[in-house]
């Protein structure tokens, strides 16, 4: 009983570190923002990094994404005949949730993982530490373009993902359960509008900024050499996608 | 003037530094000696402010650098060159790129002159035309004088150099040595070497500072070091292997 006691104790302390220190991670990132000295030449290579990077990947899943969507309430549109409103309920639950929760996953994966493993390789080798001692803050040579590149392409891959999505739900939707393309999309603009794609986008940014941030203090934060490093990036891709979750339930609470 | 006074710290209670006091007067050349773990690259980094001691108090000319919060401490780094045990070189920048960082963001040097000014702190570092290589294409050496050129290209008067040397053969050590001396000579720097080449290393400095066990057991002139009562000061500036020293 007492080793329970131990353990939960454990546990407990271990996640209160760690939600302690990226909040206050996140007060200095704040204050950083609040005088921005963006390095340029660092802000593009990210832009770059994160976005265009990741183009392929967030169109295969977001073209996947929504033929899925629509595979699954195939039998039902069939059996109730109620093709009317397959572009409706498709692009109600991509653009409000599958969209910006599926390519949020995906970019943690990609991105949020490959910038701890980064900066987390950076820190061991000192790399940071040689920042520092050139009179360069980190955090804004090295935290804010990844922060912002992160908010500001996760945005713009949930548009194009989205776009991607409708493709891959009307082929679908025409070759596997004979909904005609024009009742699709008649559907679709009938019945979803710019609210919901605005709730989408307004999360995906919001996860943008949550992996931008977590992943650059996981990375920051790393202790122990090579193991280290790796530890990290395994807790940064764990932190953000339970993070991912959380706020996407508040935020759906919300913006309902 | 580098001033350091009474400084401690521990690790998860295990103490590294034990009331260290020690001074480098300006323009003055001082050799930290040691063996490994004795907590020489700490003394470094809290000169420059990277460590934060538990107690005591380091001068950085008038700056109390432990007296200073990291946005004033950025004014006291931008005037010092720090070379770093491990290179800390930045893998994704290209070695001109490197060498020209610390010009590109103090803004000193008109950005159309910073290429012929790397070139020439490359050359001084008998490293030309290496410029397009990155970090990861560069044997130990040739990472030890880019970390060199890269932390004086800006003529800073204060050099920490730690272990600039290590795992380097005894040719290139004597360079980077002989480097080090011509470059503190040129800039007038004021300058801590930290390094287990005390052959190499006593000849360039106003005097040796030895820690041992996270205190200081030695501070003088190389000369007196090898006259020293402590037998493990004698046989590090003397470099004799630790089994002819009687204990």
């Amino acid at each position: 009983m007492i080793g329970l006691v131990q353990r939960v104790g454990a546990w407990f302390f271990a996640v209160a570190e760690v939600v302690g220190g990226l909040t206050l991670f996140t007060g200095q990132v704040a204050r950083a923002a609040l005088r921005p000295r963006l390095d340029g030449v660092e802000t593009w290579r990210n832009l770059y990094r994160v976005g265009v990077k990741s183009l392929p990947i967030v169109a295969i899943t977001a073209l996947f994404a929504g033929a899925i969507t629509v595979l699954q309430v195939g039998s039902y549109v069939v059996k109730l005949r109620a093709y009317e409103v397959v572009g409706w309920g498709f692009g109600f639950s991509v653009f409000r949730e599958i969209g910006p929760l599926l390519i949020g996953l995906m970019f943690s994966g990609r991105v949020g993982a490959n910038n701890t493993a980064e900066l987390g390789t950076m820190t061991v080798t000192e790399q940071v530490d040689a920042l520092r001692a050139l009179a360069i803050d980190p955090i804004d040579y090295l935290v804010m373009p990844r922060v912002l590149a992160m908010l500001v392409m996760m945005a713009l891959l949930t548009v194009i993902g989205d776009v991607f999505a409708i493709l891959g739900g009307v082929v679908t939707a025409w070759g596997l359960i004979g909904v005609d393309p024009y009742v699709f999309w008649n559907s679709f603009s009938e019945y979803v509008g710019l609210a919901d794609f605005l709730n989408g986008l307004a999360k995906s940014t919001v996860f943008g900024l949550l992996i931008g941030l977590v992943s650059c203090g996981f990375g920051l934060g790393v202790r122990g050499g090579a193991p280290g490093v790796g530890r990290a990036v395994n807790a940064s891709v764990v932190a953000s996608a339970v993070g991912i979750f959380v706020v996407d339930y508040f935020m759906t609470y919300l913006l309902q | 003037m580098i001033r350091v006074e009474g400084l401690c710290h521990a690790f998860e209670g295990v103490p590294v530094l034990r009331d260290v006091s020690l001074q480098v007067p300006t323009g003055g050349t001082l050799g930290l000696i040691g063996p490994g773990g004795a907590g020489k690259s700490l003394v470094l980094k809290a000169i420059c402010g990277l460590l934060r001691p538990d107690s005591g108090r380091v001068w950085v000319g008038a700056d109390e650098v432990t007296a200073l919060g990291e946005r004033a401490l950025m004014a006291v780094r931008g005037r010092i060159g720090m070379i770093f045990q491990n290179y800390a070189l930045f893998d994704a920048l290209t070695v001109g790129e490197n060498v020209a960082f610390p010009l590109m963001r103090l803004g000193t040097v008109p950005a159309e002159a910073v290429q012929a000014r790397v070139a020439a702190r490359l050359a001084q570092v008998h490293l030309p035309g290496i410029e397009h290589l990155l970090p990861s294409e560069l044997s130990g050496g040739m990472k030890k004088r880019v970390c060199l050129a890269r932390a004086t290209i800006h003529a800073p008067p204060i050099l920490l150099c730690d272990d600039p040397t290590a795992g380097l053969d005894p040719v290139t050590t004597g360079r980077i040595f002989t480097l080090l001396k011509a470059l503190q000579a040129d800039q007038g720097a004021t300058v801590i070497i930290v390094s287990h080449e005390v052959a190499a290393l006593a000849p360039i400095c106003d005097r040796l500072v030895m820690l041992r066990g996270g205190a200081v057991v030695f501070d003088g002139p190389a000369a007196e070091g090898a006259r020293a009562a402590d037998p493990e000061v004698r046989a590090f500036v003397d470099q004799r292997p630790v089994f002819e020293v009687e204990r």
